[in-house]
């Protein structure tokens, strides 16, 4: 039963909610925070978000896929017709040794490849849109930075892989996945492989058993079927190769199955360079300062904190917690207190050092470092490893470097990026 | 009621036309389910679910006095308390709150506004979705939950106290 007290109380807050400003005191401060986080809740969802999101729908809807198939071989037999009529002469067989080899030969390995290609896919087994793509082999630390847009060319989805971490930034809605690798996401790691790539793979898998030399609108070109490497697409998918006659790199590839064309990939640029050539950033991911950040374990399942807590420096030293400290003493500021914080899929320490803080942790980045950890504004070249400099959320300068077994993170609102340099020089393993 | 006949129809529109349901309310289920998850991807995702559920579903439903939003609200609710669920019983961790004084990084923000917001209970949070997220009237959220308007104000009033408990936890106050 509700007491008279309440429900005059519940009345006064609806009056305050409605901007009365009569309504009594406590209805007033509640009506103001409840509007607070109301309007932190009130998140835009773009027009054009909507109709993705119903296009995708659409596709699951039951029976959407039978009436697409219906609908799929006419439009494949179109295209078809289309890329046989441009095909003009068929000049005669070509010496099919000499293709694979240049063919395999075109693409170097060592190199870091930059391909930057247009997708069209009516049966969405690929994303339609632009596709950019830089691969870095790196002896087998492989680093693969990939952006796709719309047709517009409009950025929509920019992925970073490098050894050990996997960021994913959706642009549009400004919010990001984290994880150790691209198996935290679904289809991450399919993402992950570009077009012109699994060409490639499948060039040296297979060989090249059937090229024509065939003259089209664009000029003479080698044209040859290869399988698609199983895991990237669906069973029964293969691919047709259109491969420039003089620079032996792809001109299209189209992935076909058993019902026509599923998917059209039209190279624009297949660029190779040293990796001492690169352009800066290539491999760093600038996200938006309000970019909401997702940290999932290697699962995919979001980082969890199991447990929390102080811990003395002495129980520190006898744990196995891989970790480093800046001494009892940083720049005048005596060590204060140190916690431990035990993620799911890692462990993190903080020391306080009065107006200072020094985080170190190995695989979970703490969340108040999370966003700026993944889009550093500054990297310097010092000591043993780099410094990379950025902010957290609420503007406190911060300086993160990677020591042997552990990355270490001084968070410093009050002090200068010189002296917050200096501090991170002093860390040192526990 | 005069607005029945009208309530009616529209009813029988949405229920037969899914494309303009989901147009008129994949946002603001969107927005619910954010909060509700903390995760702005994984609500965008569970929403498209609730619509398919819709698909399924909706040619069925029969006209109870109640807009086909409110069972598309109580079929969000019900998937968000499955994911919830399957997330078990560890404690996300935006949702532990550092003590304030002693963290200059724990600033009142929007985040932890909307993570206050996502620890509400369920019929709480619903309320003050419809009433304030979405700015409808104490009426109209009466209908879309099946309460009376004096329920809703009441969860609304009881939002806003735990709300301010929560936050006095992280050392966020309201101002007068």
């Amino acid at each position: 039963m509700l007491s008279a007290d309440e429900r005059r109380a519940a009345e006064q807050l609806a009056l305050a909610l409605d901007g009365d400003p009569g309504a009594a005191d406590e209805a007033r401060e509640l009506a103001l925070l409840l509007s607070g986080a109301a309007g932190a809740a009130r998140i835009d969802i773009p027009g054009e978000e909507i109709e993705r999101a119903l296009a995708g729908t659409r596709l699951r809807r039951p029976g959407a896929k039978r009436t697409r198939r219906r609908a799929w071989p006419l439009a494949a037999a179109a295209a078809v017709a289309v890329v046989a009529a441009l095909a003009l002469p068929l000049l005669r067989s070509s010496p099919t040794v000499d293709v694979e080899a240049r063919a395999a030969g075109a693409i170097d390995r060592r190199a870091v490849i930059h391909v930057v290609s247009r997708i069209t896919s009516p049966t969405g087994v690929l994303p339609s849109g632009g596709l950019t793509t830089w691969i870095d082999h790196g002896g087998g630390r492989e680093r693969v930075r990939l952006t796709r847009t719309d047709a517009d060319g409009i950025p929509l989805v920019d992925v970073l892989s490098t050894p050990g971490r996997y960021l994913r930034y959706q642009v549009r809605t400004r919010t990001a996945v984290t994880g150790p690798s691209c198996r935290v996401v679904a289809s991450g790691c399919a993402e992950l492989l570009d077009p012109v790539e699994l060409y490639r793979q499948a060039l040296l898998r297979n060989g090249i058993g059937n090229a024509r030399k065939v003259t089209t609108g664009d000029g003479p070109v080698y044209r040859f079927s290869l399988p698609l490497p199983g895991s990237a697409g669906r069973p029964g998918i293969h691919q047709v190769v259109s491969l420039d006659a003089e620079s032996f790199l792809p001109r299209t590839i189209e992935w076909r199955d058993r019902t026509g064309t599923v998917a059209v990939i039209s190279v624009a640029l297949v660029e190779q360079l040293a990796p001492d050539a690169l352009p800066a950033g290539v491999f760093r991911l600038p996200l938006a300062a309000d970019t909401h950040v997702r940290q999932v374990d290697a699962s995919g399942a979001e980082v969890r904190l199991l447990d929390h807590g102080r811990i003395t420096l002495a129980r520190l030293r006898s744990s196995n917690i891989a970790t480093a400290w800046l001494g009892q003493e940083a720049d005048g500021w005596r060590l204060q207190r140190i916690d431990v914080f035990k993620y799911t899929a890692g462990i993190a320490v903080r020391y306080r050092y009065g107006d200072a803080t020094l985080w170190t942790y190995d695989q979970v980045v703490p969340p108040v470092l999370r966003a700026g950890h993944l889009s550093p504004v500054k990297i310097l070249e010092d000591g043993p490893s780099p410094v990379h400099f950025y902010q957290t959320a609420a503007g406190g300068a911060v300086a993160e470097r990677d020591l042997r077994d552990v990355t270490v993170a001084v968070v410093a609102p009050a002090l200068t990026k010189i002296d917050v340099l200096q501090l991170i020089s002093r860390a040192r393993p526990l | 009621m005069a607005r029945e006949p009208l309530d009616e129809a529209r009813f029988r529109r949405e229920q037969g036309d899914l494309d303009l349901l989901f147009r008129a309310h994949y946002p603001e289920i969107v927005r619910y389910l954010a909060v509700r998850l903390g995760s702005r991807e994984e609500a965008a995702d569970l929403a498209c679910d609730v619509f398919l559920e819709a698909v399924r579903s909706a040619p069925r439903l029969r006209w109870r006095g109640r807009p086909v939003l409110a069972w598309l609200y109580r079929v969000a609710a019900n998937m968000a308390a499955d994911r919830l669920r399957q997330r078990g019983r560890e404690v996300p961790v935006e949702q532990v709150p550092e003590p304030a004084v002693e963290d200059p990084d724990t600033l009142p923000d929007r985040d932890a506004l909307v993570r206050a917001l996502g620890r509400l209970p369920a019929d709480q949070q619903l309320a003050v979705h419809l009433r304030l997220v979405e700015g409808r009237p104490f009426a109209e959220v009466a209908r879309l939950m099946g309460r009376s308007p004096a329920a809703c104000q009441m969860l609304v009033l009881r939002a806003g106290r735990t709300l301010r408990s929560l936050l006095e936890t992280e050392g966020i106050h309201a101002e007068r």
